[in-house]
C-alpha cells in the first residue's frame, strides 16, 4: 500500500509543478503529501494523539502560513 | 501488503527523545518557512525572478529520491520486524545512497548558482533560498549518516534494536516532510 | 569521594567563591556609581569597577568549570585524574596571573597597563570582556590548554562517558574561541565581529555543552536514574544548542555594519534558542520525578532544579524578549540587555557552579551531604539570591523598558542623560536589591561553617 501511496506522492509533486499559478492547491497538495508521511511512514496513526497532533499540528499551520500569503 | 503490523496500544514509533528532537526541529524549519512567507509577501516580485532561476526537474528529482528514500526506510523496519536483518541492511543501504545522490544533485545545483556568483548578500531571496536550503541539506547530510550507520549495524552479529531503527526511520522523514514543504514553497510557489 | 585527585577541585571551588565575593562588592559599587556619579571617584572610576565586576565573573565561572571537571572526570573515567601536580600548579598560575590583572586594573590607569604590558606589540586590549593585558590573555590560554591536557589524557585513558564528552568539547570549545580574542583587526565591524565569536558562542554555544554536562551528572547522582536516559537528553538538548545557537549568532549582527540577511537568519535562529533551555527544564524536573533514591543533599537537588528554571527565564524567555530584529532596533544596548545579561548569566552559570560545588563540596569532606542546619542556610542563600536577581532583572527591565519609550520609541525622544535622570528611582531600587543578594552570598560563605545534625544517607523512594 505505501508503495502506491509513494507513486501517488510522486505524481502529485509533479502535478504541483506543472499546476504551480494554482498556488492555493498547491498548497493543498503539499498538505496531502505530508499527511501521508506523517500517517504512513512516520507511522504516527499508531502514536498517540499528543504527537500524532503536534506533527499534524505543524503542517497545518506551516501549510496555513503559506495559503495566507497566496490569498492575501 | 506493505504496512507495517500495528501494534494494539497507542505507542510512539521509536525513541521519545528523537520525537523530541524532531519536534524542536520541526518548529525550527517552521519558523524559518514562515519568516520566508512573511518575506515573500513583501516583495513578490523580487522572489518571482529568483524563482525563474532555480531548476526544478533537478529539485524534482531530489524530491522523488527523498520519498523513495522514505520508502524505502519503511522496508528495512518491515524487514527488520520480520527478523531478515540482512535484507534490513540493505533497505538502508539502498535509502542512503538515494541519500547520498539528493546531496550530490543540491551540490551540484548550489555549485551552479555559486559559479554564477550568487551569495547571501545577493538578494533577500537568495538568502532565503540558500539559507534553507543548505540547512536542510546538512540535515540530509545527517540522515544518511544514521541511514548509513544503521545499515552497518544490520551486517553486524548484534543487528539493531527496533526501537533505533524506528528512531531512525522517524528522523529520516522528518527531513523528508520537511523537504516535501521546502519544495514547493521555494521552487514552485 | 572515590578518587583521592578529586580533592584538588576544592582549591578551585574556594578561589570561586572568593572571587564572586569581590565580584558582588564591585557590583554594588557599580549600582552605586549608577546613582552618585562621583561614588569612590578618583579612585575607582565607574569604567574600572566595571571591568573587575565582569572579569571576575568570568574568571570566577572559569575557575568553577575547570574545580567541576576535576571533580567529576575522574570519576565519570573511573580512574585518578592523569596529574594532580598539573592540576595544582596551574591553580596557582591561574590565581596568581588573575590577582595580578586585578591589581593593575585597580592601581594603574588602563591606558598605561597597556603600554606596562606591551600592548603596542599584539593589541588585544580595549574590549568589553577582553580588557585583559596581552600576557594575561596568553597565561589564560597556557592555563588552559594544560588544563585540557589534563582533564583530556584522563577521559581518554580511562572510562569514556556522554558527559565526559560533551564537556571535553565545550571546554575544548571554549579554548579554541577564546583564542579569537587575539585578532583584533583595525576594521571595527570586523573587530565587532570575532568578537561575539568569543562572546556569543561561549554563553550561548560550548559554555552551554559544560552546562548541559554538569547538570546530567548531578542529576544521575542525586536522583539515581538510569544514565542511559539522563545521557540520550543530553544529546538532544547539545543538539538543539548547536543548531541554534551558532547561526543565532547573527543577533549580534543587526547594526554593527554586516550584511543585512543576518537580520533574518540572527531573528528566526535566536529566537529558538530558548528550545534548548527549556528542554534543560523539563529534563531536570522530570528526573527528579522520576528519582529513584532520595538523596540526603536537598540542597544541591535545589540548586539544580533552580539553575535549569533561572538559565530558561533569563536567557530563554529575557533573551527572547529582544532578539528580534524590530525589537531590538529599539532595544539594543539599553538597560534590557543589562537586565538580561545579569539574569542569563546568573541563572545559567553561576548557578550550576553553585550547583556542583552544593553537591560536591561536602562529599570532599567525607560526607553525604551537609548537616542538616548548614543546608537549612544554604537553602536560605539560595532563595535570597534567587529573589534579589529575579528583582534585579524587573528593575533593570523596568529601566530599560521606560528608557527604550522615552528616548527611542517616540517622535520626541528624550536626550540620554534626562532620561537616565527619570529612570533612577529604578537604579536605587536595583542597589537594594543587589544589597539583598550579598546578604545571601554572606549566609552562602556561612553555610560551609555552620554546624548541626547529620543529614544522614540516601534513602530509596
Ligand atoms: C546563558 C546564556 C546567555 C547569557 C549568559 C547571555 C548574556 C548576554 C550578555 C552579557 C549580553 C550583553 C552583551 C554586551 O555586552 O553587549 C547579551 C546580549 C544579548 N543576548 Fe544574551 N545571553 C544568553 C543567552 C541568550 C539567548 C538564549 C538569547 C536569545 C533568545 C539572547 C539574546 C541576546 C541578545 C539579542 C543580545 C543583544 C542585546 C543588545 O542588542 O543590546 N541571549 N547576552
Ligand atoms: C551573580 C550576580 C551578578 C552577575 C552574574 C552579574 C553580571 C554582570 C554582567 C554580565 C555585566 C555586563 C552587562 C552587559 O554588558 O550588559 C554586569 C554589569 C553590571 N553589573 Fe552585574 N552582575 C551580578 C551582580 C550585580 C550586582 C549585585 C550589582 C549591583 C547591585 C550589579 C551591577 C552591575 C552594574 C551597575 C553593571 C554595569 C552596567 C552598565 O555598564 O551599564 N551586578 N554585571
Ligand atoms: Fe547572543
Amino acid at each position: 500500500m505505501l508503495v502506491v501511496l509513494t507513486f501517488l506522492n510522486v505524481l502529485l509533486g509533479t502535478r504541483g509543478y506543472a499546476g504551480s499559478w494554482v498556488q492555493l492547491l498547491t498548497v493543498l497538495l503539499i498538505w496531502a503529501k505530508g499527511s501521508l508521511i506523517i500517517e504512513f511512514f512516520m507511522h504516527l496513526h499508531t502514536a498517540p494523539a499528543f504527537w500524532r497532533g503536534m506533527v499534524h499540528g505543524w503542517l497545518a499551520v506551516v501549510c496555513a502560513g503559506i495559503a495566507g500569503v497566496a490569498v492575501w | 501488503m506493505l504496512s507495517i503490523p500495528s501494534r494494539s496500544q497507542p505507542q510512539l514509533p521509536g525513541d521519545l527523545a528523537v520525537w523530541v528532537l524532531i519536534l524542536a526541529e520541526l518548529l525550527v524549519f517552521g519558523v524559518f518557512f514562515l519568516a520566508y512567507v512573511a518575506a515573500f509577501h513583501g516583495h513578490v516580485a523580487l522572489f518571482r525572478a529568483g524563482q525563474a532561476t532555480l531548476s526544478i526537474p533537478a529539485a524534482t528529482f531530489n524530491t522523488l529520491a527523498l520519498i523513495t528514500a522514505s520508502a524505502l526506510v519503511v522496508q528495512a523496519i518491515v524487514a527488520l520486524q520480520a527478523g531478515h536483518t540482512r535484507k534490513a541492511g540493505w533497505w538502508f543501504a539502498g535509502a542512503a545512497v538515494l541519500g547520498l545522490l539528493f546531496l550530490l544533485n543540491k551540490w551540484l545545483e548550489l555549485h551552479h548558482h555559486m559559479q554564477a556568483g550568487i551569495s547571501l548578500s545577493t538578494s533577500l531571496f537568495y538568502m532565503f533560498y540558500l539559507g534553507l536550503v543548505f540547512f536542510h541539506f546538512m540535515h540530509v547530510l545527517a540522515g544518511v549518516l544514521i541511514l548509513a550507520w544503521m545499515s552497518r549495524r544490520c551486517f553486524q552479529p548484534r543487528p539493531p534494536g527496533m526501537n533505533a531503527a524506528w528512531s531512525a526511520g522517524a528522523y529520516w522523514h522528518m527531513v523528508d516532510l520537511v523537504w516535501v514543504v521546502l519544495f514547493p514553497l521555494v521552487y514552485l510557489l | 569521594m572515590k578518587y583521592a585527585s578529586q580533592a584538588v577541585s576544592k582549591l578551585y571551588f574556594m578561589a570561586a567563591i572568593g572571587l564572586f565575593v569581590g565580584q558582588i562588592l564591585f557590583g554594588l559599587i557599580l549600582g552605586l556609581q549608577y546613582v552618585i556619579g562621583d561614588f569612590l571617584f578618583p579612585a575607582i572610576p565607574f569604567n574600572v569597577a566595571r571591568m573587575v565586576h565582569t572579569n571576575l565573573l568570568i574568571v570566577w565561572l572559569l575557575f568553577g568549570f575547570m574545580g567541576a571537571a576535576y571533580y567529576l572526570v575522574p570519576e565519570e573515567a573511573e580512574r585518578e585524574l592523569y596529574s594532580p601536580k598539573l592540576a595544582v600548579a596551574l591553580f596557582w598560575i591561574f590565581l596568581v596571573a588573575g590577582a595580578l590583572t586585578i591589581l593593575g586594573y585597580l592601581l594603574v590607569p588602563y591606558a598605561g597597563l597597556a603600554k606596562m604590558t606591551g600592548n603596542d606589540l599584539l593589541p588585544t586590549m580595549g574590549r568589553e570582556f577582553l580588557e585583559q593585558p596581552t600576557i594575561t590573555k596568553i597565561g589564560i590560554v597556557v592555563v588552559a590548554l594544560g588544563f585540557l591536557y589534563n582533564v583530556g589524557m584522563t577521559i581518554l585513558t580511562g572510562r569514556k562517558t556522554v558527559i565526559t564528552m560533551v564537556l571535553l568539547t565545550g571546554l575544548t570549545g571554549l579554548a579554541v574561541l577564546f583564542l579569537f580574542s587575539f585578532y583584533n583587526p583595525v576594521n571595527l565591524v570586523l573587530d565587532k565581529y570575532y568578537w561575539w565569536w568569543v562572546v556569543h558562542l561561549w554563553v550561548e554555544g560550548v559554555w552551554e555543552l559544560i552546562l548541559g554536562s554538569i547538570l546530567a551528572f548531578v542529576l544521575i547522582k542525586v536522583t539515581g536514574v538510569d544514565r542511559e536516559v539522563i545521557e540520550k537528553w543530553l544529546y538532544v538538548i547539545i543538539a538543539m544548542t548547536l543548531i541554534t545557537g551558532i547561526i543565532g549568532t547573527g543577533h549580534h549582527y543587526f547594526w554593527i555594519g554586516t550584511p543585512g540577511y543576518w537580520q533574518w537568519l540572527g531573528s528566526v535562529f535566536s529566537a529558538l534558542e530558548p528550545i534548548p533551555f527549556f528542554m534543560m527544564t523539563v529534563f531536570a524536573f522530570n528526573m527528579v520525578n522520576k528519582r529513584r533514591l532520595n538523596h540526603p543533599n536537598k540542597a544541591a537537588v535545589l540548586w539544580a532544579e533552580g539553575t535549569a528554571v533561572m538559565a530558561f527565564l533569563g536567557a530563554g524567555v529575557w533573551g527572547f524578549m529582544h532578539t528580534l530584529a524590530p525589537v531590538n532596533y529599539y532595544t539594543h544596548g539599553t538597560q534590557i540587555t543589562a537586565a538580561h545579561g545579569h539574569m542569563a548569566f546568573y541563572g545559567a552559570y553561576v548557578m550550576i557552579v553553585l550547583t556542583i560545588i552544593s553537591y560536591a563540596w561536602p562529599i570532599m569532606r567525607g560526607e553525604k551531604a551537609a548537616n542538616k542546619r548548614a543546608q537549612v542556610v544554604e537553602m536560605w542563600s539560595f532563595w535570597l539570591m534567587t529573589v534579589s536577581m529575579v528583582f534585579i532583572t524587573l528593575f533593570l527591565t523596568g529601566a530599560g523598558v521606560l528608557q527604550t519609550w522615552l528616548q527611542r520609541y517616540t517622535d520626541t525622544p528624550l536626550p540620554f542623560m534626562e532620561v537616565q535622570a527619570k529612570i533612577a528611582p529604578f537604579y536605587w531600587m536595583r542597589e537594594v536589591a543587589g544589597l539583598v543578594f550579598m546578604i545571601g552570598l554572606v549566609l552562602y560563605v556561612y553555610s560551609f561553617f555552620a554546624k548541626g545534625e547529620s543529614a544522614g544517607d540516601a534513602t530509596p523512594v
